[in-house]
């Protein structure tokens, strides 16, 4: 770390000479730097994007209007659902009519 | 006699070191805490078994290890080929870099960036958490680590394991085991690790703030958001290209509506076979001879340094943000911008219905949580492309 002092010649290496680091701390402190830097400005640009995205929407929607609901076709789990649900249905109102009778049998006994 | 005496030499309990005892208690640990404390579960049973299955004492002359490569060797002025162990072949997605962006893709397909578009200033808290890996970068170049390696450490602090797998394969995969094993470990810790910086460096007042209800997001704005995120990031980073790449892949397949079937194997069968593979082989790679090193020790207390600062600054980045804003952010959720989905945001909420039980901070803190995710994409594919 505490090596010979390179050659300075950009304001992180000035900053290597004077702390007296060596060549790869000086690279390794562009990186992290130059690298913070980056990242910032990757996430600062898709906030910028995010923010102007609605009104950006709202004039193009003036000219293609967004449509309330997409009719999708129904996919087969979707018709499976709807047939559980019916046989349910089904199964449960025989079980009520025979537990009735059953009641009405017990109530003549 | 001489027949059973053999046979004794070959079993493990003739070979079988101290190291590889360490790593076998150390991978039933994992285990034992994915099943008692639930700490990342789906990862660290997979990593624990495979961490026992690789510190098996091995028999000379067979291919069993994950480092037991294939290759073309000279016998008798021929070019044969030797294959490798299957365990080799299960490695092989960790150490050619084929696994992680595959986790991506499902990750983008599970993942609702809505509440993000709803709130786009919490998305620089996703940035700002990404101060750990470039701090850590710092530091393990101060401990000796070489460029590359010292990149391949950094990026634990980014909290996310299939990015750290990533860019150690391509940086140092010498170091690749030591480091996936850090950052998964220090995942499931998130919960230990987490809280007392967040009350550390927060006042009560400032876990009581209370944020406005995120606004509803139109379908379009959903649609449109992974490919203009996409072209955003890889313009001012293109080494981030595929692992960004199969991030928002997976959420345009959830959000165009018309690839449901894609989306729905992306985030479940798919995501789930490739988590296997990945945990078990990483596990394997645990070998004691290669894992247990002095290198090693460094990564892990490196990688705690790395989730600290990367939470650290998440949390005084969102107090420094509250200095201009009129509507103030809750401090807390700065901490989930370490990426660690979900976990860091439950932790969010956890600390602050502590203070408070009706404020709800999770959908709050899935905004810097995602943004995390991006942001600790961003800077692996900065430092892959610098280190290279």
């Amino acid at each position: 770390m505490f090596a010979t002092p390179v050659f300075a010649t950009t304001p992180l290496s000035v900053l290597g000479y004077l702390l007296a680091l060596d060549e790869i701390a000086v690279r390794g402190i562009s990186i992290a730097v130059a690298g913070m830097l980056i990242v910032m400005l990757a996430l600062i640009f898709i906030s910028l994007f995010i923010a102007a995205s609605p009104r950006i929407l709202a004039a193009v929607a003036k000219v293609y209007p967004e449509p309330v609901e997409r009719h999708r076709k129904r996919t087969e789990t979707q018709d499976r659902d709807v047939n559980d649900e019916a046989v349910l249905a089904a199964i449960g109102f025989v079980l009520h009519t025979e537990f009735q009778k059953q009641c009405a049998g017990d109530d003549v006994r | 006699m001489d027949i059973l005496l053999e046979f004794v030499k070959t079993t493990g309990f003739w070979s079988i070191g101290f190291g590889n005892i360490l790593m076998i208690v150390i991978g039933i640990v994992f285990i034992a805490l994915a099943i008692t404390k639930d700490y990342e579960p789906l990862l660290l049973v997979p990593i624990g078994m495979g961490a026992i299955v690789g510190n098996i004492p091995l028999i000379e002359g067979m291919s069993l290890s994950v480092y037991d490569m294939h290759r073309w060797v000279l016998e008798d002025g021929q070019v044969v080929y030797q294959p490798g162990s299957v365990l080799s072949y299960l490695y092989f997605g960790v150490s050619w870099g084929i696994y992680p962006p595959l986790v991506f893709l499902g990750i983008g397909a599970m993942t609702d960036f809505s509440t993000m578009l709803s709130n786009p200033k919490l998305v620089l808290l996703g940035a700002a958490a990404q101060v750990g890996v470039f701090l850590t970068f710092l530091g393990a170049i101060w401990l000796g680590f070489d460029l590359k390696q010292a990149g391949a450490i950094g990026i634990i602090g980014g909290a996310d394991g299939p990015t750290a797998i990533f860019l150690s394969s391509k940086l140092a995969p010498e170091l690749l085991g030591a480091i996936a094993i850090a950052a998964y470990s220090y995942m499931a810790l998130v919960p230990v690790i987490q809280p007392p910086i967040m009350r550390m460096l927060t006042t009560r007042q400032e876990r009581l703030i209370r944020m406005k209800p995120p606004r509803k997001v139109s379908r379009r704005e959903k649609m449109i958001f992974p490919v203009a995120a996409f072209l955003i990031c890889t313009l001012v980073a293109p080494g981030a290209m595929v692992l960004l790449g199969m991030l928002f892949f997976g959420n345009l397949l959830k959000e165009s509506m018309v690839t449901e079937r894609l989306a729905n194997t992306a985030r479940t069968a798919m995501i789930d076979i490739v988590t296997v593979l990945l945990g078990f082989s990483v596990g394997a790679s645990t070998e004691a001879s290669t894992f247990l090193t002095r290198q090693s020790l460094l990564i892990f207390g490196l990688g705690a340094l790395a989730f600290a600062i990367a939470t650290a600054g998440g949390v005084l980045f969102a107090k420094f943000m509250n200095l201009f804003l009129k509507e103030k952010i809750n401090p807390l959720v700065g901490a989930a911008g370490v990426s660690a989905v979900p976990d860091s945001a439950r932790v969010v909420q956890m600390v602050g219905q502590q203070e408070d039980s009706h404020n709800f901070l999770l959908m709050h803190a899935m905004a810097p949580n995602v943004a995390g995710v991006i942001g600790s994409a961003i800077a692996a594919g900065v430092l892959w492309a610098v280190l290279t």
